[in-house]
């Protein structure tokens, strides 16, 4: 812009006439003239504000332009159509709400069905993942559908906005990015967002993942070195042998344990061998003609100083110390090595287990089967009962994401199918570890659970008589909203409408109980809502 | 059946985002038993609590519902007019059923009586009845308001002087209340359009770097007003109607139906604002005669201290045959929608200036006639939002890379649109910087750009 006209004048009018007075010939052409013509009686500042009102008239009138030539590429062509207007307008109703699942579920539904967001959403997306208040769980759940929600244009803008811009590039698959990129996420990001470009790292570029982790290695607390060291298990080679054979020597008992987790599993490992060798004889079988033998655990006798390289610590030699030393050497075995060593099917194994010290060996099968996924211990395992108390495991519900998705559905609907189930009490353990995406026909099975479930609770509190809902059924509908919860973000889109259908709105005057109105209703309800508002929003996509 | 429904007037239409939301769960067939269309309206009956029917008029999308709701248009009318927008076969053309029929009649019988109410909501508390009076009688009283506006301008002025001879620098805390003074004095002498305009520079001082500069001019335009006044006898007629404007003066809706400009044309409802200013939103709509190249600004006002609700609604983003009336004035900007007379259709080919050197001069034309407009609506052709230093400069730029500064911004949501490519930019400009109000690009059509948080 050139230079303001004004700009003499500014400064008397800043500091005031009465201290300063301008020159008689501050007017410049055309206005000289016509101040001059003004009546002599007219004060000096009547004159000066006239003069600059003209001024400021002139100054539209003649406004200028500016010569700007500095390029800039536009965005490329978009690979990707855009989801229709009406999908975007329920998108847009969803981001402006703080529900931050339904976003999520929303954002991800879009992307699944091939869409991008219409550019005029990208400033609120962006605006909302480069919130810091935002949880990790959000960004991490978005992560992967980011790049293809936000499209070409979506990456054209973010350039222009440092913040997006780092909010995309973490998003981006590490392969897509520079090496000034890569290593400015690495440098800057915060803790998930480096986990998140190491794991991504571990696929396709894993001498480059072990340099960088090597180098923050040391300046890194133990809890980000635990998370580091974990990002191992993706693409486990015999080249990360090294770094891990370092790590068994840290003073971090965690660090030595989680290092020697990860080279058991490398079976030409030098870690692996050494294993074995130790867990000879530590489970051995009886035979006996009446009742098919026994399986005996034993106790090692003493400490070995190498175990501190398998993140075994001393400690004592008492009796209990030695059954955790037995406990945390097994954890570490593969188990297919006992069905080698004893000739025994896991199942058999487990059932002629005869010691005292049997739920330390079960515990560390349990954490054995989960290291090594060995999916028929952990059938075994979870199928069996406490002889005494007729109880699964506890903490066996872990073992249900060692199995096969449609086996461990199956699982759970036998556990739901009827109170008798030894699994039936604990079925909401069970379903939180079941892994996602859910098969269609366990969400509407538990769907209809849920709605079954429902009518009992509700029944057995109309018939509670007074407002205070008993201890017990609070719990039941406790663990019955967490199932909802549960379901809430983990049913397939192919079950919306049915849950729609199954599960009708609950009217408050159905029940007395304060809990159920003020808890249960309102939570049911959201949930309809939710999956209202989610099955709109897929049938606009399929349209 | 054709419709120039839009997402943009749809949004300007909702009263706030809980209807919109409302409304869209309601754009199901399923919650509607009957549904229908002919060249002036939709209807529908919608399943709620009781059955409600619903009737949008297609000239001026006024609704009317039989639900009990406050807010309207209503979550029925907006999810009748989803629907319609939806797609062109949801809401079948049929016969319109009687209760429709009585609804239309009774439009037609209101649109013939005139608007009454917007007539009231754009002269913002000036529209005085005008009881019958003698014509001496009128004249004492124009006489007696004339002398007590000289009184209150000779006063204005003293102080004006005053404020120069202090200096601007110190222009803070207790010496802006004597501002808000001045401002209350202005309105007790009947000069509410000058007290308006001070009002409106008491948040300038140290609110941007440039702001002495800016404040000058202001300050120096309403020294320029006031003298105009003092010398109206040597302006011509219509300038004089232009000053009485700006001093606030109202024109009464009976001397802007017998001294105002009718103009019919295809008019292009380009973009729309809405900005609070002293205790009132005003809401400002741009529109663009296709064939006179004229511009009008149609302007309501709702009080604060609430989501402002205006009583007509503009079809934002189409165009539409209508009759507007233009207020007396040297360069005639201001103007009411007198009649509709076809239903809006979609834009059709974009409009706007080919280069920021024609618009410029089409601004200052227009300053040489009327040199107290404050704004002007601008649509540059081929214009390419253009973002510099990550964000904090925003310019557009014309296709000879001239530039003209946007307001401050940002303008993220301009620069995602248009995503470095050229577009019809619509926007208004005040003489130092361009607010973007909408766009139009080849691919997305027309994109409202300014949204009122409702």
């Amino acid at each position: 812009m050139p230079m303001s006209r004004l700009r003499p004048l500014i400064h008397y009018a800043l500091i005031g006439t009465r201290q300063e007075q301008p020159p008689p010939d501050i007017a410049s052409a055309p206005f000289d003239r016509l101040v001059d013509e003004l009546p002599a009686t007219l004060s000096l500042e009547r004159k000066l504000l006239l003069l600059a009102g003209s001024e400021a008239v002139y100054a539209v009138a003649g406004a200028s332009t500016l010569p700007l030539g500095v390029t800039m590429a536009a965005a490329p062509p978009e690979k990707l159509p855009s989801c229709s207007w009406q999908a975007a307008a329920l998108i847009q109703s969803a981001l402006q709400q703080s529900r931050r699942e339904q976003q999520v579920q929303a954002l991800e539904l879009v992307a699944r069905h091939g869409r991008r967001l219409p550019f005029d959403l990208l400033p609120t997306l962006f605006e909302m993942l480069s919130n810091e208040g935002l949880s990790s769980q959000t960004v991490a759940a978005l992560r992967p559908v980011l790049a293809s929600l936000v499209g070409e244009r979506g990456r054209w803008l973010a350039r222009f906005h440092p913040a997006w811009h780092k909010v995309l590039i973490s998003s981006l698959p590490a392969t897509e990015l520079s090496e000034q990129e890569l290593s400015l996420l690495w440098q800057e990001s915060s803790t998930p967002e480096r986990l998140a470009l190491l794991r991504q790292l571990r696929v396709y570029n894993r001498p480059l993942a072990r340099q960088w982790l090597a180098e923050a290695w040391p300046k890194e607390r133990l809890e980000q070195r635990l998370a580091l060291l974990g990002t191992f298990e993706i693409g486990l080679e015999k080249a990360d042998e090294v770094f891990l054979e370092k790590v068994r020597d840290q003073r971090s008992y965690h660090e030595r344990r989680l290092a020697a987790a990860l080279l058991v599993r490398l079976p030409s490992s030098a870690c692996h061998r050494e294993l074995l060798l130790v867990a000879q004889g530590l489970l051995q079988r009886e035979e006996r003609s009446e009742d098919g033998g026994v399986v005996h655990a034993v106790l090692p006798a003493a400490y070995s100083p190498a175990w501190r390289r398998f993140g075994i610590e001393q400690l004592g030699s008492s009796q209990e110390n030695r059954a955790m030393w037995l406990q945390a050497l097994i954890s570490l075995v593969p188990p297919s090595f006992w069905e080698e060593q004893l000739q025994l099917s896991p199942a058999s194994i487990i059932r002629l287990l005869e010691c005292d010290w049997r739920s330390q060996v079960l515990a560390g099968l349990i954490q054995a089967t989960l290291l090594h996924r060995a999916t028929s211990w952990a059938r075994a395992l979870l199928s069996w009962l406490d002889p005494d108390q007729r109880q699964p495991l506890a903490e066996a519900e872990e073992l249900l994401s060692c199995l096969e998705q449609p086996e461990a559905e199956q699982f759970l609907l036998h556990a739901l199918a009827s109170p008798e189930q030894p699994w039936s009490k604990r079925w909401l353990a069970l379903l939180a570890k079941l892994p996602r995406p859910w098969s269609a026909a366990f969400g509407c099975s538990f769907i209809e659970y849920l709605q079954g479930r429902f009518q009992q609770l509700i029944q057995r509190s109309t018939q509670a008589s007074s407002q205070v809902e008993p201890w017990e059924l609070v719990e039941e509908w406790q663990q019955w909203e967490k199932g909802l919860k549960i379901a809430s973000n983990a049913l397939p889109e192919a079950c919306f409408d049915f849950a729609l259908q199954v599960l009708q709105p609950i009217l408050p005057q159905k029940t007395q109980s304060y809990y159920v109105r003020n808890n249960i209703i309102p939570s049911f309800n959201a949930f309809l809502e939710d999956k209202a508002f989610l099955s709109n929003l897929l049938k606009e996509l399929e349209r | 059946m054709e419709t120039a429904l839009t997402p943009a007037v749809l949004a300007s239409l909702a009263p706030d985002g809980q209807v919109m939301k409302a409304g869209q769960e309601l754009a199901n067939q399923r919650h509607w038993q009957t549904l229908g269309q002919d060249e002036r309206a939709f209807w529908g009956e919608c399943q709620g609590s009781a059955l409600y029917r619903v009737c949008i008029d297609k000239l001026s999308l006024k609704t009317s519902c039989t639900c009990p709701s406050r807010k309207i248009p209503c979550k029925h009318s907006i999810g009748l007019l989803y629907l319609a927008m939806s797609s062109a076969d949801t809401v079948p053309v049929a016969a319109p059923p009687e209760w429709v029929e009585t609804w239309l009649k009774r439009r037609t019988a209101h649109r013939q009586g005139g608007d009454q109410p917007q007539a009231a909501q754009e002269d913002k508390g000036a529209a005085l009845a005008m009881t019958p009076e003698g014509e001496p009688e009128r004249q004492r009283r124009s006489q007696r308001r004339q002398q007590r506006m000289l009184r209150g301008l000779e006063r204005f002025d003293l102080w004006l002087s005053d404020v120069l001879r202090n200096g601007l620098a110190d222009l803070q805390g207790e010496t802006l209340h004597q501002w808000e003074q001045e401002a209350a004095a202005l309105d007790d002498a009947q000069l509410p359009g000058l007290a308006s305009r001070l009002r409106a520079l008491i948040a300038m001082p140290y609110s941007h770097h440039n702001w002495p500069e800016s404040l000058l001019r202001q300050l120096g335009k309403l020294a320029l007003l006031s003298e105009a006044f003092r010398y109206m006898e040597r302006l011509e007629p219509e300038l004089q109607e232009d000053v009485r404007q700006a001093l606030g003066l109202p024109l009464q809706s009976e001397e802007l139906l017998s001294r105002g400009e009718r103009v019919r044309d295809y008019w292009l409802f380009l973009g729309q604002r809405v900005e609070q200013r002293d205790q009132l939103w005003q809401q400002r709509t741009w529109l663009l005669g296709r064939q006179t190249g004229r511009q009008a600004l149609l302007l309501q006002y709702a009080p604060a201290g609430r989501p402002p609700t205006f009583t007509e609604h503009y079809p934002l983003g189409s165009e539409q045959e209508a009759e507007l009336i233009f207020w007396p004035s040297a360069y005639p900007q201001r103007a009411r929608l007198l009649e509709a007379i076809s239903p809006a259709m979609p834009l059709g080919s974009s409009p706007g200036a080919a280069s920021f050197a024609e618009f410029l001069a089409t601004v200052a034309a227009a300053l040489a006639r009327q040199p107290w407009l404050e704004r002007f609506l601008c649509v540059l052709s081929e214009a390419t939002p253009i973002c510099l230093d990550k964000g904090q400069h925003w310019y557009l730029r014309d296709r000879h890379e001239q530039a003209l500064p946007l307001s401050r911004g940002p303008h993220w949501q301009l620069l995602a649109l248009a995503g470095g490519h050229p577009v019809t930019f619509i926007g208004e400009w005040n003489g130092e910087e361009l607010f973007p109000l909408a766009m139009i690009s080849p691919t997305g059509g027309f994109q409202s750009l300014f949204s009122f948080k409702k």
